[in-house]
């Protein structure tokens, strides 16, 4: 397949164009030391990676942002996965984000990422992180509280586990689960632009 | 059933209102290396900083006495009623406010 016909496959959405995505993307991805090993510590699978993919780049239009002039559509969606990966880090600023992108890749440069669309205030993404919270909190209390003490108050699964009687397989187990569900109510509540 | 070698704290927040003196805030501490029978004090003022007396706050199914801001809550008993949602607080001649956990 050509470029262009790849990038047309990809921006199709279907299983010809993300079988390539999964391939050329998120696979070299995950096995790269630095965003891979991050993405690990952060309990996100390779399914999350691609489910985040894909609701940005198709289910939010953003595939449109690549400037199909001969760059490497590989190379600029992985920046955008690392971006993600860098952003989740639930001990940065003990707040929690999901949504980021990355300002600058490995060499320093900007990136040509799809950013121009976040254009929230940070007053607006604290209301929005607390509906989320809300909305996690009514699906159950415990998947609210293993969330809060592992980014706001910075405990590791381990310390959560032995808080609360569970073991560390499951407090991750929670922790994901709850990432993902705070991630779907996000998109749920957020404003169309 | 142990807390980690450290401070924890919980928030928790009524729902929005408009006047100050309506809203509540509730700030829980967990002491370093808690167990069950460790109590967790409960430090609850409105939203204008003014301690809160004379006020019950619902969490984890148990009703916490609230006098000159203050109350506590056996860690165990904490952790046992985890799996309930109700986080209420009611103060004598106002209407229940409900709320929840927040960042802060």
């Amino acid at each position: 397949m050509t470029p262009a016909e790849i990038y047309e496959a990809v921006k199709a959405g279907g299983d010809e164009g993300w079988k390539l995505v999964w391939e050329n993307v998120i696979v070299p991805e995950m096995k790269s030391l630095r965003s891979g090993e991050l993405a690990r510590k952060y309990c996100i699978t390779d399914g999350d990676l691609m489910g985040m993919l894909y609701e940005e780049m198709i289910g939010k239009g953003k595939i449109s942002l690549f400037r199909n002039d001969g760059g490497s559509l590989w190379g600029w969606m992985r920046q955008y996965v690392r971006g993600y990966v860098m952003k989740s880090n639930p001990n940065s600023h003990g707040e929690f984000s999901i949504e980021g992108t990355a300002e600058c890749n490995e060499s320093g440069e900007a990136m040509s990422l799809p950013d121009k669309d976040y254009g929230v205030e940070s007053a607006e993404v604290w209301r929005m992180t607390h509906r989320c919270l809300k909305d996690l909190w009514n699906e159950g209390p415990r998947k609210a509280y293993v969330l809060y003490l592992r980014t706001r108050m910075h405990l590791s699964s381990a310390e959560v586990a032995e808080m609360f009687d569970l073991t560390e397989a499951n407090v991750d187990q929670i922790f994901s689960r709850s990432v993902k569900q705070m991630r779907a109510n996000w998109v749920k509540h957020e404003k169309p632009r | 059933m142990k807390s980690p070698d450290k401070t924890l704290f919980f928030f928790y927040r009524s729902i929005p209102k408009e006047l100050n003196e309506d809203i509540w805030i509730v700030r829980i501490t967990l002491p370093p290396n808690a167990d069950a029978d460790t109590l967790m004090s409960v430090s609850a003022t409105d939203g204008n900083e003014v301690p809160l007396d004379e006020a019950t706050f619902e969490l984890s199914g148990k009703r916490i006495s609230i006098s000159g801001g203050q109350g506590t809550l056996p860690y165990g008993d904490f952790v046992k009623g985890m799996g309930e949602t109700a986080v209420w607080m009611f103060r004598p001649g106002r209407t229940p406010i409900p709320g929840g956990l927040t960042f802060g």
